[in-house]
């Protein structure tokens, strides 16, 4: 099942739920939540898109688009509550500017309806109130519904390369005595810069202490560490792609050689500068997959991820200190 | 008859259908219609 806050978005999901239902046969519900029209207050599709997998097999699904005129977005949960599948689990992705709470009971009814959420916290044009909003729901919901952030899955690269450079077998004694972390990201990225600190603060048993915007385009934090503070500083970028952009990491002294930058350099690849050289020592292959993809992915795992819960927790703390 | 996956060994036997308006408390015997239309029933993935 999929929600589409706008008929733009819908125009872009209709195409990316055809490739999702190659990898994952299933009945697609689409809920348009306002078209923009003064026309019929509901209107409905159906049709089928069939595809050929390969080994002479081919696969076969029923797509529903179900579009709601303004105002009339409310009717959606009772015309999509009969078309569910009883035994089958049922995933609702998200697509909004807004976060999932922010659009109420609507929300509510069809998060009540599905198994699973999907939603992607890039591009939230209001990051503090929906990060909050989101993991008061993931966090404190009664229902301990399984949800997942695309914008987590995303970091798996960068948080993958930062443990393996940052490795007491290749850095030692790095991670315990971090004491600086400057993250740069693109608009509408500050969730996902969150989520990378929230990663680190859980792995390395940070408290978070307290919160300060600068002005401008900076918000530091300070985190209590077991062995001293450490200080992270997120900086937002003015333009380029909405996505993590660098994350620089001193320890130690934080003289020249014990720092470290992680860098996109764009075309799917992370690249490791140590200390002051201006060449990379390492650079990894992180293909960006196409959104479409990316909840592909992300259908199968219907378990609580703990880590992921976990650092939603503590970006929330950030995101509140903001309020 | 909500996913299938069937032997296209020999040919495609079943071809996608483009979006068709329906009457909104009609959706799913329209979707069997569709099914129905084909040339042989899918086999669901239950």
């Amino acid at each position: 099942m999929g929600f589409c806050a706008t008929q733009t978005d819908a125009n872009a999901v209709t195409q990316e739920m055809g490739v999702i239902s190659q990898l994952h046969p299933s009945r697609v519900l689409l809920l348009v939540g306002d078209t923009g029209s003064g026309g019929a207050e509901l209107e409905a599709y159906v049709s089928t898109q069939c595809y050929l997998i390969g080994g002479g097999r081919q696969v076969c699904s029923e797509h529903v688009t179900v579009n709601a005129a303004t105002g009339a977005g409310r009717r959606l949960p009772s015309v999509a509550r009969p078309l569910l599948i009883g035994d089958l689990p049922t995933s609702l992705w998200w697509v909004s500017n807004q976060a999932p709470p922010a659009h109420g009971p609507l929300f509510a009814e069809l998060a009540g309806m599905a198994d699973h959420l999907v939603y992607d916290s890039l591009g939230w044009a209001d990051p503090v109130r929906g990060v909050v909003n989101t993991a008061d729901w993931v966090l404190d919901s009664d229902t301990q519904q399984i949800a997942s952030d695309l914008a987590w899955r995303r970091l798996k690269p960068w948080r993958r390369l930062i443990s393996q450079a940052l490795d007491p077998t290749v850095e030692p004694g790095a991670l315990d005595s971090i004491r600086t972390i400057t993250v740069e990201h693109g608009p509408h990225a500050l969730p996902q810069a969150w989520l990378l600190i929230g990663w680190l603060a859980c792995r390395l048993g940070w408290r978070p202490l307290a919160g300060k915007v600068s002005p401008g385009v900076e918000v530091t934090w300070a985190f209590q560490a077991p062995n001293g503070q450490v200080s992270v500083t997120v900086r937002r970028l003015s333009d380029g792609s909405s996505d993590l952009r660098s994350v620089a990491v001193g320890w130690g002294d934080c003289s020249e050689n014990e720092h470290m930058r992680f860098t996109a350099l764009g075309g799917g690849r992370l690249a490791v500068t140590d200390g002051s050289d201006n060449e990379p020592s390492r650079i990894l292959a992180a293909p960006e997959l196409p959104r479409a993809q990316l909840v592909a992915r992300q259908l199968p795992d219907l378990g609580r991820d703990a880590l992921f819960l976990d650092t939603l927790d503590v970006s929330r703390i950030m995101a509140k200190s903001l309020l | 008859m909500e996913n299938a996956v069937s032997d296209a060994s020999s040919a495609p036997q079943f071809e996608s259908v483009p979006p068709k308006p329906v009457d909104i408390g009609a959706i799913e015997a329209e979707l069997a219609a569709l099914w129905g239309s084909a040339p042989r029933r899918p086999t669901p993935m239950r």
